[in-house]
């Protein structure tokens, strides 16, 4: 399964866990996983059918560009960062 | 002094055997740019072209009660006249444009103010005329009513209890991933990242500093005023021409802004005079288009400078809380960071990267940073050359080298020891690849400028780090091949600094034939696949991707045609160094493409990429100056930028980022920012009075380039072209610390502060 590292902002979903497991070969089925097991992921992630303005995702140590359609290995590493933005 | 210096040095990867990456062809936009034939946004002319003028706000906040055109649209020479009743209701929607999400209801609202103005400077209304003389004429009969509301320009004060809200409704966005607070304040963002148990590292930790640092607004300078010229035709086409680093985030946002489709919007990028962040966003493009539209001819707007310093976006001010942490040996045990960012007059800032970038030059184990943008009534801060992180490696890098000193270590030697390095992990959360600071760092301190001495009264070395993202992004190319051998390359980057031939130079490589073969042409929106924006360090490696993936593409159709001549398989064909071969037979690139008209036509190639394989740079600078106690000046004696640059494909393009980055981190340093009154007035918009480095300030800036390759990209190209700005103010404070014994925590660190604290501090001589 695949490691998902909650920030701290996000860690009242998890009952404080920092860091969690869950399946899906994409972000989007990762998410929809999450948001099964810990209410509340995917609206803070998802915003209509796009990772919410503000935040990247970070799969395997490279922030993807494909959306909720990037793929998610069995063993992948996934961290939710801030966008890297000049304004928005 | 100079002419012992080496002022360009290359390290370079020892696998290295290219032809043409690494060497220094002329640039191909050369004889236009030194002959005054480029054609930028002011200089386009069109049949029945009229000029408008922008009215900007006297007032820093106020309510907009009515807004009266009449006697404006009356004066003789006018032909049209709009304000925000003329663009459509954006609601609350919020587009991915460009480099990051944009609010349309602010994106417009700020290219004409929409119920109040927020900052001094805000457009309210244009008007299009003959000419740009009866357009300002005809501004001062325009009749706005206001309704003063109080000011505020100092972030901390914005965010206390009972501060006037600029945004009623405004909820902080806590980030990443929190949801929102449920109090309206002018906070707009709450950023937070948490590793370890920083309470108990500190209080275990040899030595602790903590320190205080402020940074003033600051303008990314460009030389070029922003222009556009707009022509909406009868048939609902719209044609833009515009200065801008991106000409399809141009193309989105006049189009969600006035609301019409996509493929309505062309808009055909012109020279660019400079951008540095500040030419992604739109301010006169839906203006003149509105204004085109009423009036029925094609419209120009050009800025005048004031305009540019107050209506457009410069990099925020800043107040930073470090602490750090070190055991006996010191090693960084511990880090704290509060950071609050002012965002201007609308949410979102530049706090996400400098919340990533505080600490990401070392291993920290134990980290605690908390990061605020926070809406003031001054103008919309935008990007600017590695948005975020010139802040806060200016109090990282200060407080670094107090704990050397304190810890009596070279403050190269400290760093080594805490250098991130492939496998660090980044207090937000991602594992480091191949980076490297560690090379960067090895090569300041065997730098024949740190080994030699510095002697005399009040002069001072100074050493800092710095660090930037790339990012990647999408890029498209499209390329021709000739007759005559040579190839005509169609890409969509805007060329800000060289980057038609460092992208043809890759292409070249592939081919394997000379770099003057290339032509390379900068298209607009109708004619090349979709790029995004010039920022983010990012063109040389993803549009050079792209002209890569185009280059194997040339060389597979062109292997079919080798393949008919000799009757062969194309799978039997092979190429190599710009040479087709098969058993016995063997022809040149050139000597193929006279042929490829008889075997098939001539031909086209493609390619759009979206790579995801973009990593980091990394910087160190080391700074010689001299201090006058009498006046406070500081005199730059002599200056070396050290970068891991990976490959550098046009060796003299990435040594001139290297010196242009490290000019603007010494004017942020040492004089640039605005300066308000208690009105929230900017005092010195002017050229004159914003006083940028010239010439004369600066001496000549060494450049060591690292060759540290990128992994992810066939030439191991990395982005060069923002870290520089990063590590010069730190590097210069602790060079003034040294110089005088004074720790400067607040920027810039101009005349009248040095000598304030000089007097404060007794005349510190060293």
């Amino acid at each position: 399964m695949a490691i998902v590292h909650v920030p701290p902002q996000m860690q009242e979903l998890t009952g404080g866990l920092a860091e969690v497991e869950a399946e899906g070969n994409s972000l989007r089925r990762l998410i929809s996983n999450l948001d099964t097991a810990y209410p509340g992921f995917k609206d803070r992630l998802i915003k209509d059918d796009l990772v919410a303005p503000g935040l990247a995702i970070s799969i395997d140590n490279v922030v993807t560009s494909r959306g909720i359609f990037a793929e998610i290995l069995e063993d992948s590493v996934v961290h939710i960062v801030p966008a890297i933005a000049g304004g928005h | 002094m100079s002419e012992n210096f080496n002022h360009a040095q290359i390290i370079k990867d020892p696998e290295d055997n290219y032809k043409i990456l690494g060497t220094r062809p002329v640039r191909h936009d050369g004889v236009d740019k030194v002959t005054g034939r480029a054609v930028y946004a002011n200089d386009v002319q069109l049949q029945g072209l009229v000029e408008a003028a922008i009215l900007r706000s006297p007032e820093a906040h106020a309510r907009i009660l009515s807004i009266d055109t009449s006697e404006a649209e009356a004066h003789p020479g006018v032909l049209a006249v709009t304000t925000s009743a003329d663009f459509p209701d954006l609601g609350d929607k919020v587009a991915n444009l460009g480099e990051g999400p944009v609010n349309l209801a602010h994106l417009a609202a700020n290219c004409l103010a929409k119920d109040k103005v927020l900052y001094k400077g805000h457009a309210v209304a244009a008007v299009a005329a003959q000419n740009v003389h009866i357009a300002r004429e005809a501004l001062d009969l325009i009749k706005v009513e206001y309704e003063p509301l109080p000011v505020i320009t100092d972030a901390l004060e914005a965010m206390k209890d009972g501060a006037p809200l600029l945004h009623e409704g405004l909820l902080t966005n806590l980030v990443p991933g929190g949801g929102k607070a449920e109090t309206p304040s002018n906070v707009s963002d709450h950023h937070h990242f948490k590793r370890g148990d920083t309470e108990a590292a500190f209080e275990a930790a040899h030595i602790v500093v903590e320190r205080e640092f402020t940074t003033q607004t600051v303008h990314q300078g460009y030389i070029e005023p922003h222009a556009a010229t707009a022509h909406w035709n009868q048939d609902g086409q719209l044609t833009v021409w515009a200065s801008t680093q991106g000409s399809f985030s141009a193309r989105e946002q006049t189009s969600e802004v006035l609301q019409v489709p996509i493929s309505k919007v062309k808009v055909i990028p012109c020279e660019i005079g400079g951008g540095f962040g500040g030419k992604i966003p739109v301010y006169l493009e839906p203006v003149a288009a509105v204004l085109s539209r009423k009036c029925g001819r094609p419209v120009k707007i050009q800025m005048t400078r004031d305009g540019v310093f107050e209506g457009t976006g410069p990099t925020p001010a800043s107040f930073m809380r470090i602490k750090l942490g070190v055991d006996e040996t010191g090693k960084m045990t511990a880090g704290e960071a509060w950071l609050a960012y002012d965002t201007g007059a609308f949410p979102g800032g530049v706090i996400g990267p400098g919340v990533m970038c505080v600490f990401s030059c070392y291993d920290i184990e134990h980290a605690n940073i908390d990061g605020y943008d926070v809406c003031v009534n001054k103008p919309w801060t935008k990007a600017y050359r590695a948005p975020g992180s010139t802040h806060v490696a200016y109090a990282i890098e200060s407080v670094v080298d107090e704990l050397a000193e304190k810890l009596e270590m070279d403050p190269i030697d400290l760093r080594l020891l805490n250098a991130a390095r492939e496998g660090t992990k980044r207090v937000d959360g991602p594992v480091y690849p191949r980076i490297g600071l560690i090379e960067t760092l090895e090569a300041a301190k065997n730098h024949d400028h740190y080994k030699s001495p510095l002697e005399g009264p009040n002069r001072g070395r100074g050493v800092a780090a710095g660090f930037w993202f790339n990012i990647g992004l999408k890029s498209a190319a499209t390329a021709h091949v000739n007759a005559d051998g040579t190839v005509t390359l169609l890409e969509g980057s805007t060329d800000i600094g060289g980057t038609r031939t460092s992208i043809s130079m890759q292409l070249a490589e592939t081919l394997g034939i000379a770099a003057e073969d290339i032509n390379p042409k900068v298209a607009d929106t109708d004619s090349v696949g979709y790029t995004d924006i010039t920022g983010g360090s990012r063109v040389t490696f993803a549009t050079g991707l792209a002209a890569v993936e185009v280059g194997k593409d040339i060389i597979s159709q062109m292997k079919g045609r080798a393949a008919k001549l000799w009757e062969c398989e194309a799978a039997d064909v092979e190429f190599s160094d710009g040479v087709f071969s098969q058993e016995d037979n063997s022809i040149s690139f050139k000597e193929l493409c006279a042929k490829l008209n008889t075997t098939g036509g001539l031909i086209t190639a493609r390619a759009s990429v979206d790579p995801q394989g973009f990593t980091n740079g990394f910087g160190v600078h080391i700074c010689d100056l001299e201090v006058d106690v009498e006046t406070g000046k500081v005199q730059i004696l002599r200056y070396t930028a050290l970068q891991d640059a990976g490959k550098a494909i046009h060796p003299s393009y990435v040594e001139g980022q290297m010196q242009g980055g490290s000019v603007q981190g010494i004017g942020w340093a040492l004089n640039e920012e605005y300066l308000f009154d208690e009105k929230g007035h900017m005092l010195n918009p002017t050229m004159l009075d914003y006083r940028m480095p010239t010439a004369l300030d600066v001496p000549m800036i060494d450049t060591v380039i690292i060759e540290v390759p990128n992994p992810s990209h066939p030439f191991g190209v990395r982005g060069v072209g923002e870290t520089p700005i990063v590590p010069p103010p730190g590097a210069i404070a602790n060079a003034v610390k040294n110089a005088t014994g004074i720790r400067m925590t607040d920027l810039p660190m101009s005349p009248p502060r040095v000598h304030s604290a000089i007097m404060e501090n007794g005349n510190g001589t060293s």
